[in-house]
């Protein structure tokens, strides 16, 4: 029997807690937009109201009213005043905080004057029965004319009785319509909303009145129907600002009796623990000191904690190597395909997953605590220096992980010049994919001593790259800041929630979700990249490939080899004739100034893809014709690796530049259609990967010359 | 003659309180009347930072971080 579906829609202001009543609602089920392709800006959830009724759940983002200063809440407007949108919702939840309820009613009574069906769940904060407030909720209910839920996010508690809700709200045939709207506009307002009503055959007063406001923005209106409402305001002479401070306070002055009633609040409110807490993390002078602690102990943590890990994933792969080759037959063309092309190469990506999954543990915490706002403060007046936001800071220890999410994080900021800004540099921050590309490549760079008595020289160098990123993600902000000109308004007004303990559950999906993603997605491409390159790597054109093969037979027999060496040699003479060889070749020239041979060339190639597609390629070919998958073996491999005079290809010179390259350079095909993305246009994207491409070629050219 | 007792926030030290009267910023005002920050409402300057960054108040309860600039907008009485 096929349940029939309804779209419901979870909505509420910033840091109110709705995504842990949508993790509870729908536990897993969950859906999130496909970084590369479509655009989907929310989060889409499932779950059961009765046997026969599924409710699609859409996690809009936080918003405080229907009038919009960033991206992220436009979406919201944009759904609700247009009826015929996908993602109008039947019935809105709509979560309020009991601690703060007047401010939470503004934009519930703004979405219940729209007509939509809303029921609203008041979440009791910890905090706010220890302020001695006591509530009466039907009191409120009573008098908003909307059934109001009290639910507990952390427990689920409440959840059950609000789904029988829905079931009941679903069954009645339409929103109570006669309900009165909560603010009621004077006659020269209706005059205008009157005449959009007409003209535009809208039903709703107040969605006419939305609409007045925000015409010029709204996408789902035609060129005519602009044009008619343009007409319409500047007949009546319409002063959006005014207008919608009167409708804000008259909206105040209808509710905040109600509110009154509905809680007894407590004489006096003693100072609370947030703010004795505060006191020291946001301490002028301590509070950055704090904040460089703790991220120097995440840096500390994704290299101690993966340890254990990451050898366990390794061996798991040589296992799986050795079964395969054990299990298929020797001298068939897949057994090297799957054995050194596909393992080889995703073992080398996968082996990341502990450290990604502990960078993203610590960052969602950070931000689940309710810590990631203090930052915001702390930094807002040193990133306006660099023509930023203080909100760019998220974005930029985001970008530590994964440029994907934090350009998407850059939504929050209003100004588009910051906003822009922080976009463009936001993948200059070391991510998670030039770990494993750092981690094997710092060991010929530097050797592994301690200086001054305890500080490790590669771990040294591993921190310094990082600084390097984040030093170079100023200088091009600062640049552009004063490239970039704007009249735009800079907004902070930024809210700092309670702290509060985390909530395992969210943080544990939070994870799940990134892990998942860079599993499937990175999976995706190492596997074609790895299949591409080991065809590549393993065929050449006519007979080159078994003249190669001959005259390393001639070779190794004159040297009198042994049977390991010579198949070492065979596979060597092999690969230089190959097509990658050829294209190796081809490039090498323009790389040779850098210290590069053809082999790191098809490296570099196939790491336009994505970054940690590098060491896997590196695996792909140096494994073909040799045992061995795991990073150590690799990194034996390459330091044996010579010229053809006997010098060592990986000398620190060449190793040296190679990591400045990475850091600089825009090797991230996703990033780079996310940016698309979010600045509606390839002049970006462009941009950024012309100067990193130049950043990275210069840099590491310079870096030869002086190390060599 | 000047006016002493008009002052906005930035003119609070650490730790003191006054209550709004007013917003200075057409632009502002729908913005600051949206997060709850209304005439009437108690502020209290919880911490400064340094170079005239941004202030952290505690306005009815709820903490709230504004610029300087933003901050220097809200006429108390």
């Amino acid at each position: 029997m096929s349940k029939q579906e309804v779209t419901i829609g979870l909505l509420g202001n910033p840091n109110v807690g709705k995504s842990s009543i949508f993790n509870q609602l729908t536990g897993l089920r969950q859906k999130v937009g496909n970084y590369a392709g479509v655009t989907v800006d929310k989060k889409i959830g499932f779950f059961s109201i009765s046997e026969d009724t599924k409710a699609k759940v859409i996690d809009f983002p936080g918003t405080y009213s229907l009038y919009p200063t960033s991206m992220d809440e436009r979406v919201v407007l944009n759904t609700f005043t247009n009826p015929n949108s996908p993602n109008y919702p039947e019935v809105v939840l709509y979560v309020a905080e009991a601690g703060n309820l007047e401010r939470h009613l503004l934009l519930l009574s703004q979405i219940r004057d729209l007509g939509v069906k809303v029921m609203l769940l008041v979440t009791m904060h910890d905090l706010g029965h220890k302020k001695g407030e006591v509530y009466h909720l039907n009191e409120l209910e009573k008098s908003l004319e909307i059934p109001v839920y009290q639910v507990n996010g952390r427990t689920g508690e409440g959840l059950d009785a609000v789904k029988d809700g829905l079931s009941t709200m679903l069954s009645q045939a339409s929103a109570p319509a006669n309900h009165q709207h909560l603010y009621h506009p004077n006659q020269e307002v209706k005059a205008i909303t009157e005449a959009i009503q007409t003209d535009l055959q809208v039903h709703n007063a107040y969605q006419a009145l939305l609409l007045a406001h925000h015409y010029e923005q709204l996408p789902f209106l035609s060129a005519a129907e602009k044009e008619r409402i343009a007409t319409i305001s500047k007949e009546h002479t319409f002063q959006s600002i005014k207008l919608q401070v009167d409708e804000t306070m008259a909206r105040y002055n209808e509710f905040t009796p109600l509110v009154q009633k509905a809680v007894s609040k407590p004489q006096e409110v003693p100072g609370s623990t947030t703010e004795k807490i505060d006191r020291i993390l946001t301490h002028p002078i301590l509070g950055p000191f704090i904040f460089f602690a703790i991220l120097a102990f995440v840096f500390q943590a994704i290299f101690t904690w993966s340890e254990v890990p990451m050898t366990l994933i390794e061996e798991a792969f040589n296992g799986m190597g050795e079964l395969v080759r054990s299990i298929l037959p020797a001298e068939a063309w897949y057994t090297s395909l799957i054995a050194d092309g596909i393992i080889a190469g995703l073992g080398g990506v996968l082996v990341f997953i502990p450290q990604i999954a502990i960078l993203f543990f610590l960052i969602s915490l950070l931000e689940e605590v309710g810590y990631m706002s203090r930052a915001v403060y702390l930094f807002d007046s040193i990133m306006q220096k660099f023509g930023m936001n203080g909100r760019s800071i998220v974005a930029l220890i985001s970008g530590g992980a994964c440029a994907i999410p934090a350009v998407m994080a850059t939504r929050t900021i209003t100004n588009w010049k910051e906003r822009l800004i922080t976009i463009m540099v936001t993948p200059l921050i070391s991510c998670s994919a030039r770990i494993p590309v750092y981690a094997i490549l710092i060991a010929f760079a530097v050797p592994s001593v301690t200086v001054a008595g305890f500080i490790n020289l590669q771990a040294l160098t591993f921190i310094g790259l990082y600084v390097l990123g984040a030093v170079s993600a100023l200088i091009i902000a600062f640049l552009m800041k004063l490239v970039f000109k704007t009249q735009e308004q800079s907004l902070l007004m930024l809210e700092l929630p309670d702290y509060k303990a985390p909530h395992w559950k969210n943080i544990f999906t939070n994870v799940y979700e990134k892990v998942l993603t860079f599993v499937t997605e990175a999976g995706q491409v190492i596997i074609v990249v790895s299949m591409v390159l080991w065809a590549l790597a393993s065929y050449g054109p006519g007979n080159s490939m078994e003249q190669a093969e001959q005259t390393a037979v001639a070779e190794a027999q004159a040297q009198q080899l042994d049977e390991t060496a010579t198949a070492d040699l065979i596979a060597a003479k092999q690969i230089e004739v190959s097509y990658a060889g050829m294209i190796g070749h081809a490039i090498e020239p323009v790389i040779q100034p850098l210290g590069f041979d053809w082999k790191i060339g098809i490296a570099l190639i196939s790491s336009f893809a994505a970054r940690e597609v590098f060491v896997g390629t590196m695996a792909t070919i140096y494994s073909i014709g040799s045992a061995g998958e795991d990073e150590d073996t690799l990194r034996e491999r390459m330091d044996k690796e010579v010229t053809a005079e006997g010098n060592k290809v990986f000398t620190p010179a060449t190793s040296f530049s190679l990591l400045i390259f990475y850091v600089f350079a825009m090797q991230c095909m996703a990033t780079l259609a996310v940016v698309k993305r979010e600045t509606k246009s390839w002049k970006w994207p462009v941009i950024q990967m012309a100067y990193m491409g130049a950043l990275a070629y210069v840099g590491s050219w310079i870096t030869y010359l002086i190390m060599s | 003659m000047v006016n002493n007792d008009i002052k906005n926030i930035t003119d609070l030290k650490i730790g003191q309180e006054g209550v709004i009267k007013a917003f200075s910023s057409e632009y502002l005002t729908p913005k600051m009347l949206e997060m709850g920050i209304l005439p009437g409402s108690k502020v209290k300057v919880v911490n400064k930072t340094l170079f005239n960054g941004p202030l952290y108040l505690n306005i009815q309860g709820q903490n709230i971080a504004l610029r300087h600039s933003e901050a220097k907008k809200i006429i108390l009485r």
